[in-house]
């Protein structure tokens, strides 16, 4: 049979043989203005499904991103910054003992029904959040430190304790111990007020599917796994400030997809999931898209963790040797700049973080050589043993990387990939798994959480451990106590460093990369800057649209949308 | 003979593997990982088809794929023809019970969606060695197989030497072992050309959705997944386990086809 | 065939708890499901709280009899990572799927008829040759490869189709449904006319197509007349036996087209161990591909009194 005349076959070679690059330069550039515009409809995308916009349940990356358009918090972060500004709270006092914090809440803070925001609904959103038999929130425990809460999340009390509502602007918070991560833990989208009417109405199913909040941008549409679409919130206190009449945020767009459509015009931005290695290395090469390039480091540690009470690993030494073993810069040279090679626990943007100290963990295979001899294996471990890792394929390449640096010292890793949830429930577990791709993305920008889950002995249990290295100093511990209650910054910060020492000498973790975000933006997408804190927020952005262009977009969104209710007819917002 | 011919040449060279191919499939050569313009480095003199993402030889990676591909396909054809001939030989000789009994459960098992299941048994078992990915497939692509082979034994037991060999007094298992079995050869040679190629598709869907192989083991599956953050600028890294396993799943049909021309007396 | 048709619901009833009951054995225990729900961050305590909300506490059988309860009522459960019930989640993500394999279908029965019934009726020719190497390349070739290059090709080379998606309104949908249902139907498409073919061959070599050429009928006629409404019964058992698929989706397909259907719905469920939205699309799945081998029969019956004897 003569197969190979075939005529499909040769229309495919003669489309790649006139293999132009169809999209060399942006397709639009900015019209030029020089101050903020006001209008037009921000359009990006995620490789993910939003699951629930209900701000106490949305604890993924993904969610995170609506639910920030959506819901204000009493305080929040500056544009570019990691500091803590105000928000729905104009002001606040904290007391000398540090144990009282008391907020008072800006006059014009409203839902996006119109309705102002008052003490009660902070009130009632907290205690949503924490009652266990209501939502099950995944992130209540962050919470622990309201004083009442152990009564009121067992059931033994039916108020939470430590809020109260002196008058209706005010909102007074007690803690049980002084604590000053607690602006940072308000700060997350957990703790971000809901109007009780409407969730008493919805119910807190619907709630999640239409929901409603005091963020800059309300919910208009949802269709479902496919895009959500958003209007400025007319009632939200900073709407005139608002640039964007509103924003696309299309879901499930897998990277090759969301990368091929910057190209061409369809989406506003993408972000560093939406780069793929050969995307990046294109873009190194095309001047024009390279100016449209941002990059900015990520506050995530990536790490490999040693489990410190199984062989070979239970031997300071061996860890130490893995610590000296691994060329992370091998690896950022592979992964292209992608990620910069990391040698201790806090990323750059956090406080803590030091370029130049001289006890971070570097590669040394001689140094690894000689641990491994004082360790008692100068020819290295025979037996195998079990690297962990979840089933990403940038998790899977790393640990061949990794598996490779470690053959050199004579340890023999045996890669074992799993989902992610087979992978956290076996490493929260005593002696089951002896070395894993670990990591933390922060919670909130303090180096607090980046040590205390990982490494305190309290995050030792039978099970969900999130201390997966079960590593038990009790120096350690002692030094990270007395942290959380400094109330002096710089002391405080200091003590963090002295911790992030031991760790470094101790090496329950080998630390290995902090990643580099790469995000392209198109020439018209201005006051967009990666946000310190937040994931793709897009909330400051304007478009400096081309009349042309900005005729076309507006056409195609009213023909979708409906003029994209841009007279804003929020989701939930009717009266019943 | 095409197909044929591609088949010997691709089982050759994957049991040659180790003496073809110029380096160990797993091994990470360290400083041709990336060249200048960041790209992994391209064909030369000691590697062939150059180096992929992790800097290992593709070439080795390619023909050691190429017997996890094969074995995993021929395992699992293995088990589809053991069971299936098995399931069909017994419902179709004996009829009755036995057969209502053996097709409700042949039926059963066809409603399960083969590909969804596998996924969800593969992510059970979480780290599939590639046996067990071999078992899962052909212990549930078994039912058509078995389907078959009992329509033409039901057709074989009714001939007339059957008869005679039972009026002659010869046993249920002579008769099944001299006169059914020995029938039925070329129906499930024919079939099982089929069902490996469906199989080698089916081992490197799974890997490429990465419920398959585990890394940093080759096989065509996992290449082609390993190759995707790249393919726009070094398409050679798809193109050839690609290709492979274009030109193997033809093989393999082609030469269904072949044998069903020259051993179905109908055509 | 009021009995035939009862009897296969039972059955059908039968097999479905069967597989909603293996699906539950063998997903049990996978992992655990209140860390998925949680996140990696979610403290030990939190995680104990999701574990009550959804009874994941109880003995595995007690588990199972709620999901029986469950199940008979016709509800599957809540999705975990939705947090909804799975069963408003299949209904949101099936008519995309139905839409996407009805196209597919539709251009797998016109295309291969079209195909089979010429290289049956030039049988012998060069283009008839050609036409079914074509085919070969069609079943032999994996949609992950086939829709890489689709892709890549027309859409992004050729600009001709627009870059995966769904599209927003229903005229968009369909424009975005094209390509993808062409690449989902190709190895559908080839298999018929394959199928088609031999069948046909078969069929106008008879003694009644031979009787009507005698009468003088015109060789079209003759093909399509008397050869194909005689050599479709194949046809229409595949299309029958390929019904399950418009239910589970094409998983590979709808994730490179990023086609939000019911299988990317079922990847997402079994890369992050969603145990109830896996076993609501397995026992969906399944229920179509009963529906489809019913259908299959009823029709079979229908088109073929012989097949109703046996």
């Amino acid at each position: 049979m003569r197969w190979t005349r075939r005529p499909e076959l040769a229309l495919v070679l003669a489309a790649l043989a006139g293999c132009r690059e169809p999209h060399p330069t942006p397709p639009w550039a900015g019209a030029g203005a020089s101050t903020p515009r006001r209008g037009g409809v921000l359009r990006f995308a995620y490789d993910a499904d939003v699951n629930t916009a209900d701000p106490a349940l949305a604890q993924d990356t993904v969610a995170a991103i609506p639910t920030r358009l959506i819901f204000d918090t009493l305080v929040s972060y500056g544009p570019r910054s990691t500091e803590i500004v105000p928000d729905l709270a104009e002001r606040w006092e904290v007391s000398d003992d540090g144990r009282r914090y008391t907020f008072h809440l800006r006059p014009d803070a409203r839902f996006s029904n119109g309705r102002a925001l008052q003490c009660d609904d902070v009130r009632y959103s907290m205690e949503r959040l924490l009652d266990a038999r209501r939502l099950a929130s995944p992130g209540a425990e962050n919470y622990r430190l309201i004083e009442g809460f152990d009564a009121f999340r067992e059931g033994a009390s039916r108020r939470l304790a430590g809020v109260r509502c002196p008058d209706p602007r005010t909102v007074s918070f007690r803690l049980a111990r002084p604590d000053p991560t607690f602006l940072h833990v308000l700060a997350m989208r957990f703790a971000a007020p809901v109007p009780r009417e409407v969730v008493e109405r919805l119910g807190d199913e619907r709630f999640g599917q239409e929901p409603v909040g005091t963020g800059p941008f309300a919910l208009t549409r949802w269709e479902k796994a496919t895009r959500m679409v958003f209007a400025r919130n007319p009632y939200h206190h900073s709407a005139p400030r608002v640039h964007l009449d509103g924003v696309i945020f299309e879901l499930s767009v897998p990277p090759h997809l969301q990368f091929m459509r910057l190209l061409a015009g369809d989406l506003d931005y993408v972000s560093n999931y939406g780069v793929a290695t050969a995307d990046w290395l294109w873009l190194r090469r095309h001047a024009a898209w390279l100016a449209q390039t941002h990059r900015a480091d990520v506050p995530l540690i990536g790490a490999f963790m040693m489990n410190t009470r199984m062989r070979p690993f239970d031997n300071v030494h061996v860890r130490r040797a893995v610590a000296a073993a691994i060329d992370r810069e091998a690896l950022a040279r592979m992964r292209n700049g992608r990620i910069r090679a990391a040698g201790a626990l806090y990323p750059p943007t956090i406080a803590g973080y030091r370029a130049d100290n001289p006890r971070a963990q570097r590669f040394d295979l001689e140094r690894a050589r000689r641990e491994m001899a004082l360790a008692g294996h100068p020819d290295g471990v025979a037996e195998p043993f079990d690297l962990w890792t979840t089933s990403g394929d940038g998790a899977s390449l790393l640990a061949q990387m990794i598996q490779g640096d470690l053959r050199r010292v004579g340890l023999h890793a045996r890669i074992r990939q799993a989902s992610l949830s087979v992978y956290y429930s076996a490493l929260g577990v005593p002696n089951t798994v002896q070395m894993a791709f670990d990591g933390w993305q922060m919670d909130y920008p303090d180096p607090a959480n980046f040590i205390e889950p990982n490494f305190h002995s309290r995050g030792i249990r039978d099970e969900n451990s999130s201390n997966h290295a079960f590593y038990a100093n009790p120096r350690l511990d002692e030094t990270l106590d007395a942290a959380h209650s400094e109330l002096d910054p710089r002391r405080r910060v200091a003590l963090y460093q002295r911790a992030e020492d031991m760790l470094l000498d101790d090496a329950p973790w080998v630390f290995v990369y902090t990643p580099v975000a790469v995000s392209v933006t198109q020439p018209y997408l201005r006051g967009w800057v990666p946000h310190p804190v937040w994931n793709d927020w897009v909330g400051d952005a304007w478009l400096d649209l081309p009349r042309r262009r900005w005729t076309r977009e507006r056409a195609s969104a009213q023909r979708a949308y409906g003029a994209l209710a841009m007279a804003a007819r929020p989701l939930g917002a009717q009266s019943p | 003979m095409l197909g044929l011919a591609l088949i010997l040449t691709v089982s050759a060279l994957a049991l040659l593997a180790p003496w073809l191919a110029p380096h160990a499939p797993d091994e990470i050569l360290g400083a041709r990982i990336v060249g200048v313009d960041g790209l992994p480095e391209g064909p030369s003199r000691s590697l062939p088809l150059g180096a992929d993402a992790v800097g290992r030889c593709l070439l080795s990676r390619l023909l050691f794929g190429a017997r996890i591909s094969l074995a995993v396909a021929a395992g699992a054809t293995l088990v589809v023809a053991v069971v299936g001939v098995g399931v069909g030989v017994l419902a179709g000789y004996f009829g009755g019970v036995v057969d209502a009994v053996l097709m409700r459960s042949v039926d059963a098992l066809m409603s399960f969606p083969f590909l969804l299941v596998v996924m969800a048994l593969n992510r059970i078992i979480a780290h599939p060695r590639p046996w067990v990915i071999f078992a899962v497939l052909g212990g549930l692509a078994w039912p058509s197989m078995a389907r078959q082979v009992r329509a033409r034994t039901m057709q074989l037991r009714a001939m007339d030497f059957v008869a005679a060999a039972r009026a002659l007094g010869a046993s249920h298992a002579r008769v099944l072992g001299r006169h059914i079995l020995p029938n039925l050869a070329s129906l499930v040679i024919v079939i099982a050309t089929t069902v490996i190629a469906e199989m080698i598709i089916a081992e490197s869907v799974l890997t490429y959705l990465g419920v398959g192989v585990a890394p940093p083991t080759a096989s065509w599956g996992s290449m082609l997944q390993e190759s995707e953050p790249l393919t726009r600028l070094a398409p050679r890294l798809a193109v050839a386990p690609g290709l492979a396993i274009l030109l193997t799943v033809f093989g393999f049909n082609l030469l269904g086809e072949g044998l069903r021309d020259a051993l179905d007396p109908k055509a | 065939m009021i009995r035939f048709v009862l009897r296969r619901l039972g059955w059908m009833a039968l097999v479905l708890w069967v597989v909603g009951s293996a699906t539950f054995f063998g997903m049990l225990g996978v992992g655990s499901p209140a860390r998925m729900i949680g996140g990696p961050h979610a403290s030990a305590r939190d995680l104990r709280a999701i574990e009550r909300h959804y009874h994941l506490d109880r003995p595995r059988t007690v588990q199972y009899g709620y999901y029986l309860q469950r199940l008979a009522r016709g509800d599957l459960g809540q999705s975990y990572r939705y947090r909804r019930p799975v069963t408003s989640l299949l209904a949101e993500r099936f008519p995309r799927t139905l839409l996407l394999g009805l196209i597919a279908l539709g251009f797998e029965l016109t295309v291969g008829i079209a195909v089979g019934t010429f290289a049956a009726a030039r049988d012998g020719t060069r283009g008839a040759r050609l036409l079914m190497a074509g085919t070969f390349f069609g079943i032999s070739s994996p949609t992950f490869l086939t829709g890489k290059l689709a892709l890549f090709v027309f859409a992004w080379q050729l600009g001709w189709f627009p870059l995966g998606g769904y599209g927003a309104t229903p005229l968009e949908h369909l424009r975005h449904a094209i390509l993808p249902a062409m690449v989902l139907g190709t190895l559908g498409m080839a298999y018929q006319a394959r199928v088609l073919r031999s069948e046909l061959i078969d069929v106008l070599r008879s003694d009644f197509v031979r009787t009507a050429r005698a009468k003088g009928l015109s060789e079209p006629a003759v093909v399509v007349r008397h050869g194909l409404r005689n050599a479709l019964l194949p046809v229409v058992t595949a299309v029958g036996l390929s019904f399950g698929g418009l239910f589970t989706g094409a998983i590979v397909t709808e994730a490179i087209f990023a086609w939000p259907g019911v299988g990317r719905l079922a990847y997402e469920s079994i890369t992050g161990n969603d145990l109830p939205m896996v076993m609501g699309t397995v026992l969906f799945a399944s229920l179509g591909i009963q529906l489809g081998s019913f259908f299959a029969d009823v029709t079979a019956a229908l088109l073929d009194p012989r097949v109703r004897a046996t």
